[in-house]
């Protein structure tokens, strides 16, 4: 494990979350809050961006990047029946992570290059790495 | 040396990085940064740890050699892009 994790993520404390898979560069968190599994999404010269989705590092971008998925703005994260929701956060320097509800309540999450993990609530990861969620979205569920 | 020196700087910029999702970050890192400063000579211990695992190492490639043979359709795949980029070393006997 990361020496630093326990800075870089100060509210994940044991029982807040538990790793779910390996580490893989294959894909990240955006991708994966998308339910992409083979891509990187971000919106620089090397990064996977949705064609017609201007290539910034914007709040707007994102949600519009995430749009074309099928997601739209919502309240907040509460679990909704036949809804799979995505917490979007960000910093001082724009969009860093996004999150995404399971069924069963919880968040998943692809940190980085590194580990997914299933997190009890979005909360958990607001601190120095990436900053705080800065709006949820949601579709309706497709693996139902 | 070169490669003492690549591996310290490898190391920190992972450890710093890792679970950071912005490439454009990533790319900016200090330790990212040092090690494009030393320009020609990392190129084959940058194609070689592309070979073990792809990281976001394309802009320094790119920085360094001012070549870029990622085509517009494998963006985000880093193994495609990891693939074009050993493509490239391979037709340029840089190894």
């Amino acid at each position: 494990m990361n020496p630093d994790f326990q800075r870089k993520f100060p509210l994940l404390v044991p029982g807040a979350f538990r790793q779910a898979s390996p580490d893989t560069s294959a894909y990240n968190c955006i991708a994966w809050a998308a339910g992409v599994t083979n891509l990187n999404w971000w919106p620089n010269p090397y990064g996977f961006w949705p064609p017609d989705v201007p290539r910034e590092e914007t709040i707007d971008a994102f949600l519009a990047a995430f749009a074309t998925v099928g997601f739209v703005l919502c309240a907040d994260g509460t679990l909704e029946s036949g809804l799979e929701k995505i917490a979007l956060y960000a910093d001082f320097g724009g969009p860093t992570h996004a999150a995404r509800q399971l069924p069963d309540g919880q968040w998943t999450s692809k940190l980085g290059q590194s580990i997914d993990i299933t997190h009890t609530t979005p909360w958990v990861l607001n601190g120095p790495e990436y900053g705080a969620i800065v709006r949820f979205m949601q579709r309706r569920r497709r693996d139902r | 040396m070169i490669e003492q020196a690549f591996r310290q700087l490898a190391d920190e910029w992972i450890a710093d990085t890792e679970f950071q999702s912005s490439m454009t970050r990533i790319t900016a890192h200090p330790s990212y940064r040092k090690i494009i400063s030393l320009g020609q000579e990392v190129l084959p211990l940058i194609l070689r740890e592309l070979g073990t695992r792809p990281r976001p190492w394309f802009s320094a490639l790119h920085e360094i050699t001012g070549h870029d043979p990622v085509q517009p359709h494998e963006r985000g795949d880093m193994a495609a892009m990891a693939a074009a980029w050993q493509r490239w070393a391979l037709a340029n006997s840089i190894r």
